[in-house]
C-alpha cells in the first residue's frame, strides 16, 4: 500500500522567509520575506460589488492577476489558488464579502498557509460610505474613512502591507484622527492576505 | 515558548527537541504567529483567558513520526492534542481541549492508500480531506461517489471521529458507520490495526468491519484514546441515475403522516438519499440548497398578509395561515426525498413513495425533479445542492450565521444539535420547549438564534432520530460571546431535561455534555475514564477531550 502523497511544500516556502501573521493588525504582519515573496501575485475580487471592483483594479494593484470569485469560489481556489499555494511564491490579497475570505482563509490553512484579516468594512449601501475597523477583533481598534473612495485605500494598504520591508503601521493611513464606531449595518465586506 | 500547565521550560524545551528530531525543525511550532492558526476561528472566548491556546504544534508526515511524538510526550508527560485537518469548525475547530496541549497536527498525512472501484472503498490518512479524495477519484476517472459534509474541506477521517454526516444515501451519511478498519497509534507509541487490518495477510481491511473478537473501533471516535492514522471508508458505486422528488402537504396537521411516511421509506430502504423537510408556508427552510440560498440572500420576502399570519402563529400553526395556504397552494409542509440508481430502478422508488404518500395523506401533491445523470454537471449548474450528489464545493461556506443574508454580522458560529425522536411529536415538542425558553428565560431573551423561528425543522443526517440544530452567531462583543455561552448552556441542560443529548458538540461544552450522559450514577463517563487510566496512564492524548481527563486532571482541569 505505497498510496499516492498529495504535495504540501509550506515549509520550504517558509525557508526563504516568514509571511504573514495571522494578527490582523498591520504592525504584526511586519515580514521579512524576499522580494518574490512580498508580491501581491493574485488579487481575488467579487466583481457583484463595486467596492470589491473598485480595490481590484486599482493601478497599485496592475501587475497581480485578478480572480474574479463570481466566476465560482470552488473553481477559482482549486484551479488557481491551491497549485500557487502548494508551489508558488507570493501573496493572494482581496476585498471580499466575510463568507469568502474565510472559505479561503481556511483553506490556505489547509496547506500551511497564514491568512491575515487587515479590515472589516462596513458599507452603506446606498451611499457606498463605510465605517471601517482594522486590528484583531479583540482589541478593536477602530477606524473612520471617510469618502466612498475608501476600497483604492486599501489597495493602496495592501500593497504597503505587502511590499514595506519594514511594514511599520501600513494601515495607518487609513485612519484619519475622527474614528466611528463599527455599526454592523448595510453589507460587510473584508480586505485580506494570504501569504 | 509557554510550556503546558506544570511542565517547566527546560522540560518543554527539552520535548520540543525531540520532537523536531523526530518531524524535522521546520514542521514544529511554536511562534506566536504559528500558533495563532491553531485557535478555533469561531471562538466565543476569544480575548478572554478560558480561550483555548496551543503551547506549540507539530506536524508529522508518517506514522512513524506520530509514534516518535507519542514516545517522547510520554517520556516528558506533554499533553497532546491531534487533529486532522482543524477543520471541525462550529464544533471547536483545531483549539485544544486543554489549554497548553501541543496540537498534533496531521494535514501532512495525505496519503490516499487505496481507492477501489470494484469493491467501492478508499483507504485514507487523517489529512485527506474531501476535496483531495474526490479530485483524485475525478482524476483516475473512478466510478465511485463520496459523501461529504458541509462544506468538505475536512479530513474524512476527522469528519467520521466526530461523528460527522452527509447527504447521499443513508448507508454511507453517517461517516463512522460508514467506515471499515482503522489504525491507531496508542498512547504508549504501539500501533494498532482494528478489523481484518489485524491479520497481516488479509486482503479485506476495507472491507469486513467486524474482524474477530469485540469491535474496538467505536474507542477511538469522539474520545482520546489514540491517535488514528488511517481509515477505510466504503464508498456509493456511481449511480447511473439521480432524481429529487417533492411530498406536499397542505394541512398543519398532516406533519404526522409525513413524518410517518418519512420513517417508513427511509426504513424500508427505497427513498435512500436524505429526507429534508421544509414549510413553504411558514418560510422555513427545506431541502439544503433553499436553506443556503436564505443564508446568502436572506429570508424569503413575503406579502405582508403571509408574514403577519405567520407572526400570530403559535407553534407554527394558527387556522388563517393554514386557510392562506390553502389559498394561495402553498404547502405547510413539504418533504424532499432523493433517489439514486438505475433510471428504472429511480423512477419505481419515486412512483412507489407517492402511492404511500397518497394513501396517507390526503391531498398530497407531488413535484418530480429532473432525472440527472453527470453529478459534476448537475452541481456546477446547480441544479441539485452538490453535497446531494457527493460533490464538495466552498460555494456553502456561508452556511449558517455569516452570510450576507443575516442581518447579524458575526465572525463565527456554534452549532447547539440535540438528538430528539423522528417524530411529528418530537419535532412539535423541541420547538415548543426551546421556543418557550426563548421567550421566558432571560439568559436566553434577546439573543439571535438561527434555525428556531418561526418554525424549526429538524435535520435529516441520521436515520432513525432527527437532529434539532440551532445555531448561535459569534461575534465581536465579548459580553454578547459570553451571554451566547450562558444561553448554549441553558440549552443543554433543557435538553437533557427532556432526554435530548447533543450527538456532538463544540470543545467548551464537551464536560457538561458528557455529564448529561449520567444514567446510573454517570457510569458511561466512569467506564471512559477506567479506559483512559488502562490506556493513557500517563494522560497525554487529547486530554477533556468530549470530557474525558485523564486522572491526574479530573479534578482540576474540568
Amino acid at each position: 500500500m505505497d498510496g499516492e502523497w498529495l504535495r504540501l511544500d509550506r515549509r520550504g516556502v517558509l525557508a526563504g522567509g516568514t509571511m504573514l501573521s495571522l494578527a490582523a493588525a498591520c504592525p504584526a504582519l511586519a515580514a521579512v520575506g524576499t522580494p518574490a515573496e512580498r508580491t501581491i501575485r493574485y488579487v481575488v475580487f467579487d466583481s457583484r460589488f463595486r467596492e470589491s471592483r473598485e480595490f481590484a483594479r486599482h493601478p497599485a494593484l496592475a501587475h497581480a492577476e485578478r480572480l474574479d470569485v463570481a466566476a465560482g469560489l470552488t473553481r477559482l481556489w482549486q484551479d488557481r489558488l491551491v497549485p500557487h499555494w502548494r508551489d508558488g511564491t507570493g501573496i493572494v490579497a482581496g476585498l471580499t464579502t466575510r463568507p469568502v475570505w474565510d472559505g479561503l482563509s481556511q483553506q490556505a490553512l489547509h496547506q500551511f498557509r497564514r491568512p491575515a484579516k487587515l479590515a472589516l468594512h462596513s458599507v452603506d449601501p446606498a451611499t457606498g460610505l463605510a465605517a471601517h475597523r482594522t486590528g484583531a477583533a479583540a482589541r478593536g481598534s477602530l477606524a473612520d474613512c471617510a469618502g466612498a473612495d475608501w476600497p483604492a485605500r486599501m489597495a493602496l494598504a495592501v500593497t504597503a502591507c505587502a511590499a514595506s520591508p519594514s511594514r511599520a503601521d501600513c494601515l495607518a493611513g487609513l485612519a484619519p484622527a475622527a474614528s466611528a464606531r463599527f455599526r454592523g449595518e448595510g453589507f460587510h465586506l473584508a480586505t485580506w492576505m494570504i501569504g | 515558548m509557554t510550556p503546558p500547565p506544570g511542565i517547566s521550560p527546560a522540560t518543554f524545551a527539552a520535548a520540543i527537541e525531540e520532537f523536531a528530531g523526530v518531524v524535522g525543525k521546520a514542521w514544529v511550532f511554536t511562534s506566536d504567529a504559528d500558533l495563532e492558526l491553531y485557535r478555533d476561528a469561531y471562538s466565543p472566548l476569544r480575548g478572554s483567558d478560558e480561550d483555548r491556546r496551543a503551547s506549540a504544534a507539530v506536524a508529522p508526515a508518517s506514522v512513524e513520526e506520530v509514534q516518535g511524538i507519542v514516545r517522547a510526550a510520554n517520556r516528558h508527560g506533554i499533553p497532546l492534542y491531534a487533529i486532522s485537518t482543524g477543520r471541525n469548525l462550529g464544533y471547536g475547530g483545531s483549539a485544544p481541549a486543554y489549554s497548553g496541549s501541543v496540537v498534533v497536527d496531521l494535514k501532512r498525512m495525505n496519503r490516499i492508500i487505496e481507492v477501489s472501484d470494484s469493491n467501492h472503498y478508499a483507504i485514507v490518512e487523517p489529512g485527506v480531506s474531501y476535496f483531495d479524495l474526490y479530485n483524485h477519484i475525478q482524476e483516475k476517472g473512478l466510478k465511485v461517489w463520496l459523501d461529504v459534509p458541509d462544506p468538505g474541506w475536512g479530513s474524512l477521517v476527522g469528519n467520521a471521529l466526530d461523528h460527522g454526516v452527509g447527504h447521499t444515501a443513508s448507508r454511507f451519511r453517517n461517516h463512522f458507520d460508514a467506515h471499515c478498519g482503522m489504525e491507531v497509534v496508542l498512547a504508549d507509541g504501539e500501533v494498532l490495526r482494528t478489523g481484518m487490518g489485524a491479520m497481516p495477510k488479509a486482503k479485506t481491511w476495507a472491507q469486513y468491519k467486524n474482524g474477530y473478537g469485540p469491535i474496538v473501533d467505536g474507542l477511538f471516535s469522539q474520545s482520546n484514546f489514540g491517535i488514528v492514522t488511517k481509515m477505510g471508508f466504503w464508498l456509493m458505486p456511481e449511480p447511473e441515475a439521480f432524481m429529487t422528488g417533492v411530498i406536499q402537504a397542505s394541512r398543519y396537521d398532516d406533519l404526522h403522516q409525513l413524518v410517518e411516511t418519512l420513517k417508513y421509506v427511509e426504513n424500508l430502504g427505497i427513498a435512500p438519499g436524505p429526507p429534508e423537510m421544509g414549510s413553504p408556508l411558514l418560510g422555513a427552510g427545506g431541502d439544503t440548497k433553499t436553506l443556503v440560498d436564505m443564508f446568502f440572500s436572506g429570508p424569503p420576502r413575503l406579502d405582508k398578509q403571509h408574514a403577519d399570519l405567520i407572526a400570530g402563529a403559535r407553534l407554527g400553526y394558527s387556522a388563517d395561515l393554514e386557510r392562506y395556504g390553502i389559498d394561495n397552494r402553498i404547502p405547510y409542509w413539504t418533504l424532499n426525498l432523493t433517489f439514486y440508481g438505475p433510471r428504472k430502478v429511480v423512477a419505481a422508488q419515486w412512483e412507489a413513495v407517492q402511492d404511500i404518500a397518497a394513501a396517507r395523506i390526503p391531498g398530497a401533491t407531488f413535484k418530480a425533479g429532473k432525472v440527472l445523470t453527470n453529478a459534476r454537471e448537475a452541481a456546477e449548474q446547480q441544479q441539485i445542492y452538490p453535497q446531494n450528489v457527493g460533490v464538495p464545493n466552498l460555494e456553502f461556506f456561508a452556511f449558517g450565521t455569516r452570510a450576507g443574508g443575516n442581518p447579524h454580522p458575526a465572525r463565527g458560529h456554534m452549532w447547539f444539535s440535540p438528538v430528539i425522536p423522528q417524530s411529528a411529536e418530537g419535532i412539535l415538542e423541541a420547538n415548543r420547549v426551546f421556543d418557550e425558553a426563548a421567550r421566558t428565560i432571560p439568559v436566553l431573551k434577546n439573543l439571535p438564534m438561527f434555525n428556531l423561528r418561526p418554525f424549526s425543522l429538524p435535520s435529516p443526517f441520521y436515520e432513525r432520530t432527527f437532529l434539532f440544530i440551532l445555531g448561535f452567531p459569534i461575534v465581536d462583543d465579548p459580553e454578547v460571546n459570553k451571554a451566547v455561552v450562558a444561553a448554549f448552556r441553558e440549552l443543554i441542560r433543557i435538553g437533557a431535561d427532556h432526554g435530548w443529548g447533543e450527538y456532538r458538540t463544540p470543545t467548551i461544552f464537551q464536560d457538561q455534555v458528557m455529564n448529561a450522559y449520567s444514567y446510573n450514577d454517570n457510569a458511561l463517563l466512569r467506564f471512559h475514564q477506567t479506559m483512559k487510566d488502562a490506556l493513557d496512564p500517563k494522560g497525554i492524548l487529547s486530554p477533556g477531550r468530549y470530557g474525558i481527563w485523564p486522572r491526574h486532571l479530573r479534578e482540576t482541569a474540568r
